[in-house]
């Protein structure tokens, strides 16, 4: 082929739809491997209660057991305090509970938002651990969280996030409305939890 | 496709229409067949696509290719991480805005052209079936180019999760109507506001804008894929404010089916848009046909490009330019490069994007908190710090390459006759423009962003003092290997803007990354710092004596006796 029929209008079209074909067949290969894309969402967590640092082991400690460490967690920068989740969300279910219970009423406007992060850009397993830390956590922050994120979820159409954050939402609405009502008392509180507990039996 | 038209029942039903319409199918056929054509071979985008007027692959198919790499990359960066409306959202709106950019830039190729007077101004040509195939041409141009923007996004964007099973052609008929309207718009805006004013410079900016696109959304993606933040899936999940008045908005959400929004608000934003596009192609078929008839010779496209008006040669109005340059052949080698990097724009854009990798690297590190300071320990935090400086000196051979091409190379013939004896001092000249012009403000970022991310002023300097060793020394190398004799005499071709230096920019890496462990480990301490920027400061003072010695003039026989 001469270089002047290369520069024919048909020779360009050719051309031009060559390209078009093999970007269809390039983007028809990357829609089918979408699992290949998904495997790469999720946050890294590295930190566990057996690698997290020295000066943090204490508090965690204190966490663990569910006594309070608010003085603590004040105190802290905010990547310690992102240590600290990431090593509550590594524990098993009933010490993320607990640890969880503490974290939020310490400081409930970091650790809400580092949970709501986590179920928008984690992974599957991430997502529903993530849900139960906001789940245990028995502030009304959260309680609008996940009510915010169950909406998001079912526009995604994530019909097994979605239950599970109906569930937690219905778990926490006790707490929404008595801090609505009575401003964060103690005794209020209180009676959340047992009507949380009610709620749960 | 022949000038008669194939006799089948849907051309002669065509051309039944055309006839309808007043037009005359033989000629329309003929002039559309031609003005494809010369879409093809046009060279508006041949100075940032480098490609001549008799190249094999035009300057439109590497447009198309450039526009396919936008697609390609927003769809990849985004797919899978966000919803089915914000993809449609992103995408549209790249879409419009590299629209508008090649209409613009295009204006005076696809839309008016006053050249077709010298082709078929003597030709009884009438208005009406020219102003037909003219906005045939225009037409298919824009179909083209929403096409090559919005391959991916529509086919990637039907393997999300949440896209409805309509989204193929919803997103195609949302690409097309917004595409329309922003092409209706751009067109009127330039054929009513701007009519009769030069803006060629503005042009050849927006050519680039492809190109810019293209380094954005590659090291924006890249930046995106590593933040640990996760930016876009937050965005995603709750987008700011404003985006809900936008008009793409309103497309993307009746695209991806919004639930939260009532059957006849996506109606009444379809309908809407459909009447826009409708109502937009109306006046600009009109406004077009009535300035085709005014066209006469003489007009922008014939208009000479204005260029910056030259500086008197040798006084530089700048003191720090007076003060860095000696006089003679130093300073005129400076005033050259320099001149030239401020009138030509295309030099311009070509040289700056060299230094993107060191701005990628920079926000990458700061972004992702992985810019820790050397001076307090090794780390491999601190790994983007030390890319930051010393990938500044492997950007140089790409700019020195670019000195050694213009498009106004034909009259070199007036350097190449000047009595430019020390050669030397004249590429020196050339050295400190580049350095200290281009390489210089980006190194007086670098030390601001160190000092406002350490919180350490001291620090911030100290640690930009070897970068600007490396480049001084890259600079002395770059001018003695790179840069031709004749600076500016060579014509821009497709690949010699890296080919010939990929061995220089090779050893540059290799250097760097070599001084780079070596400054990791050096930095904490502060008499092994000093050392080493000693050392680095002999190597530079060796390199440019060396560079001299290879620049010097050939010594004449008997001429030492």
């Amino acid at each position: 082929m001469t270089k002047a029929e290369m520069r024919t209008l048909r020779f360009q079209l050719q051309l031009t739809g060559l390209l078009f074909a093999v970007s269809v067949a390039c983007a028809v290969t990357i829609v089918c491997c979408r699992g290949l894309f998904e495997r790469w969402l999720f946050e890294k967590h590295a930190a566990t209660y057996d690698s997290v640092p020295k000066r943090l082991q204490e508090t965690v400690d204190l966490l663990r057991r569910g006594e309070p460490a608010a003085e603590a967690l004040r105190k802290m920068t905010a990547s310690d305090q992102e240590s600290i989740y990431q090593c509550c969300l590594a524990e098993n279910a009933d010490i993320r509970a607990t640890m969880a219970r503490s974290l939020c009423q310490a400081r409930p406007e970091f650790f809400v938002a580092r949970a709501e992060r986590t179920v928008v850009v984690g992974s599957r397993d991430q997502k529903l651990r993530a849900v139960e830390f906001l789940e245990c956590s028995q502030c009304s922050s959260a309680c609008q969280t996940v009510g915010e994120l169950g909406k998001w979820a079912r526009l995604r159409q994530r019909p097994e996030l979605s239950q599970r954050l109906e569930a937690a939402e219905k778990k926490l609405k006790p707490f929404a409305k008595v801090e609505k009502s009575g401003q964060d008392s103690s005794s209020q509180g209180e009676r959340g939890q047992e009507r949380a507990k009610t709620n749960d039996a | 496709m022949t000038l008669a038209g194939e006799n089948t029942p849907l051309s002669r039903a065509f051309d039944a229409l055309l006839t309808r319409l007043s037009i005359e199918p033989r000629m329309f056929r003929a002039l559309v067949r031609a003005f494809v054509l010369m879409d093809f071979r046009n060279q508006q985008f041949a100075r940032s696509t480098a490609t001549g007027p008799k190249a094999v692959i035009s300057p439109l198919f590497w447009v198309l290719g450039q526009n396919l790499i936008v697609g390609l990359i927003c769809a990849v960066v985004m797919f899978a991480r966000v919803d089915a409306f914000f993809f449609a959202l992103v995408c549209l709106g790249i879409s419009c805005l590299m629209t508008a950019t090649s209409l613009v830039v295009e204006f005076n190729e696809v839309v008016l052209t006053p050249d077709d007077l010298d082709v078929v101004g003597h030709l009884p040509v009438p208005l009406r079936t020219y102003a037909a195939a003219r906005m045939a041409n225009l037409l298919v141009y824009v179909l083209v180019v929403l096409a090559s923007l919005n391959l991916y996004p529509a086919i990637v964007g039907a393997g999300l999760r949440d896209a409805p099973w309509w989204w193929l052609p919803a997103y195609s008929a949302a690409a097309l109507v917004s595409g329309l309207v922003t092409g209706g718009i751009v067109i009127l805006i330039y054929a009513v506001v701007m009519r009769g004013k030069d803006y060629s410079q503005s042009q050849e900016l927006l050519a680039w804008v492809q190109v810019v696109m293209i380094l954005v959304l590659f090291y924006g993606g890249q930046l995106a894929l590593r933040d640990a933040q996760q930016g876009i899936q937050m965005a995603a999940y709750r987008p700011p404010e404003f985006v809900h008045w936008l008009p793409t908005t309103w497309l993307a959400r009746a695209v991806a089916a919004d639930v939260r929004w009532p059957v006849q608000s996506h109606v009444g934003v379809i309908g809407g848009f459909l009447l826009a596009a409708v109502v937009l192609s109306a006046c600009v078929a009109a406004e077009l046909t009535q300035l085709y008839g005014r066209l006469q010779p003489g007009s922008a496209t014939w208009r000479p490009t204005r260029l910056r008006p030259l500086a008197p040669p040798g006084a530089l109005s700048a003191p720090l330019a007076t003060w860095l340059t000696r006089p003679g052949e130093e300073r005129t080698g400076y005033w050259l490069a320099w001149t030239m990097l401020r009138r030509d724009v295309n030099l311009t854009m070509r040289c700056w994007p060299s230094f993107g990798i060191v701005l990628a690297a920079l926000a990458l590190g700061y972004f992702s908190s992985q810019l820790a300071n050397p001076f307090l320990g090794a780390s491999t935090k601190g790994v983007l710090s030390l890319a930051a400086i010393y990938l500044l000196a492997p950007c140089l051979p790409p700019i020195f390459q670019h000195l050694n091409a213009s498009r106004e190379h034909a009259a070199s013939w007036v350097l190449r006759s000047a009595p430019l004896a020390n050669r030397f001092a004249f590429a020196e000249g050339i050295r400190k423009a580049v350095t200290y012009r281009l390489a210089v403000p980006v190194l007086l970022l670098l030390s601001i962003v160190f000092i406002i991310a350490w919180r350490d002023p001291v620090a911030g300097v100290l640690h930009v003092v070897p970068a600007w060793l490396t480049v001084w020394a890259a600079g002395c190398v770059c001018q003695a290997t790179v840069l031709a004799r004749i600076p500016f005499s060579q014509p821009l071709v497709r690949g010699e803007s890296f080919g010939p230096i990929a061995l220089v920019c090779g050893a540059f890496s290799a250097v760097g990354t070599g001084l780079a462990v070596v400054h990791c480990f050096l930095a904490p301490s502060l008499p092994g710092y000093a050392a080493y920027l000693l050392a680095l400061t002999l190597a530079a003072l060796i390199v440019r004596w060396m560079a001299a010695r290879r620049l010097a003039p050939p010594r004449l026989h008997g001429a030492a006796v």
